[in-house]
């Protein structure tokens, strides 16, 4: 198992590393919110969504990404909707567009059915 | 390799290019200087300017340290004519070289005196291309100040990618659009996973690509020369930036990974394009 592991494994790409750290760092320099700041925006949007909908709060984010085109604040914000059979979960993501030079708005809505273990409310 | 003249194109009023980056060491005189000659190799009249008040180098990549006599800041505070500072390249009629000044600091000329300077050099020449000084201060504010668009140059790594990211920004609220070239990529490396990809440098930063130049010795032996190494016709970084300037020319180069089978190594080796 350990042989099979050592030919097909591959542990700790440090490629993989620089990426994600340099996501991480690039949304702070692009926003010039600091981690404290970037935190308290992060728990503000949690907390007036979370008046509206039913959230997954751990799975939220929000990231500054750029296109070639324009650059844009995405929120991502996996949330709890009510349908007839049963909550489904619905992720929306919502991109404000900082720079608008394209032509669409950016939304993209996605259905998962979920087997979490998530409580129902309302 | 002199170019005849006959068969430059007629100068209709020239494009300012930026060649920035943020942090330094990435390649930005490299880059200006082997596409100055490329550009110059295929009939435009290129001239190449270090923009590097104080720390000049584009002289000594180009060969040309010995025939300074007159420098940007001359020009810019009217101690010479326009005409007077640029250097003829040794290898090209079509090459001229604007150099730094070597003793002043990087706040001797503003943002104004660069424009007046550049603006009056596109009367004569196809391309202009402003090799910026690392930083984002008076220098990088000058070299962009009379920049058409501009190329980003970044290594795949983590302190080169963030910084050029800034550059990304502060020359977005320019409105100088940019261009993204990924220097000393080493394709072994990132097979291994130890390197981020051209993918990656390109997903992270969200500015299109223009060119791609691998990590090649021979980029040093031609600065120790004093010749651009897009003259050595066994060089993969010389081959990359002579595609760069093709598609600066518009030609439609496809971007794309060179072959890494054994067979596509074997006949990079033997010299074979």
């Amino acid at each position: 198992m350990g042989l099979f592991k050592s030919i097909f494994g591959r542990q700790n790409k440090s490629k993989l590393t620089a990426k994600s750290r340099l996501q991480v760092v690039l949304v702070q320099d692009r926003t010039g919110l600091s981690n404290d700041k970037m935190s308290a925006f992060k728990e503000e949007l949690v907390e007036i969504i979370d008046k509206y909908f039913i959230i997954d709060k751990d799975a939220f984010d929000v990231s500054y990404e750029r296109e070639s085109d324009s650059t844009c604040l995405k929120i991502n914000s996996p949330v709890v909707v009510r349908n007839k059979e049963t909550s489904k979960k619905v992720r929306v993501v919502s991109g404000a567009k900082v720079k608008n030079k394209s032509k669409n708005k950016h939304k993209q809505h996605n259905h998962k059915n979920n087997q979490n273990k998530r409580a129902e409310n309302n | 390799m002199s170019v005849n003249k006959s068969k430059t194109d007629k100068v209709k009023t020239g494009e300012a290019i930026v060649v920035t980056s943020g942090k330094g060491g990435t390649g930005k005189t490299t880059t200006t200087a082997s596409l100055g000659a490329a550009l110059a190799m295929r009939g435009k009249r290129t001239l190449v300017v270090d923009a590097d008040i104080g720390l000049r180098n584009l002289d000594v990549i180009l060969g040309l340290e010995n025939r300074i006599v007159f420098n940007l800041v001359d020009v810019a505070k009217e101690v010479c004519k326009p005409s007077q500072a640029i250097i003829k390249s040794k290898k090209s009629s079509n090459l001229f070289l604007l150099p730094a000044s070597q003793t002043d600091d990087k706040d001797v000329v503003s943002e104004d005196d660069i424009i007046r300077v550049i603006e009056n050099y596109k009367k004569e020449f196809h391309y202009i291309l402003i090799d910026a000084p690392a930083g984002i201060e008076q220098g990088f504010k000058n070299s962009c100040a009379a920049a058409d668009s501009a190329l980003i140059v970044t290594t795949p790594e983590v302190s080169a990618i963030r910084d050029a990211d800034r550059i990304i920004g502060l020359l977005s609220a320019r409105s100088i659009d940019a261009k993204l070239i990924v220097n000393r990529i080493d394709y072994e490396l990132v097979k291994r996973g130890d390197m981020l990809s051209v993918d990656d440098v390109k997903e992270i930063l969200g500015v299109d690509l223009i060119g791609v130049v691998e990590r090649d010795d021979n980029i040093i032996v031609a600065a120790n020369c004093g010749e651009p190494v897009v003259y050595n016709d066994k060089s993969s970084a010389g081959q990359a930036f002579n595609d760069i300037a093709a598609r600066i020319c518009g030609d439609n180069i496809p971007l794309g990974k060179p072959k890494t089978s054994f067979f596509g190594r074997l006949t990079r080796r033997l010299g074979a394009k």
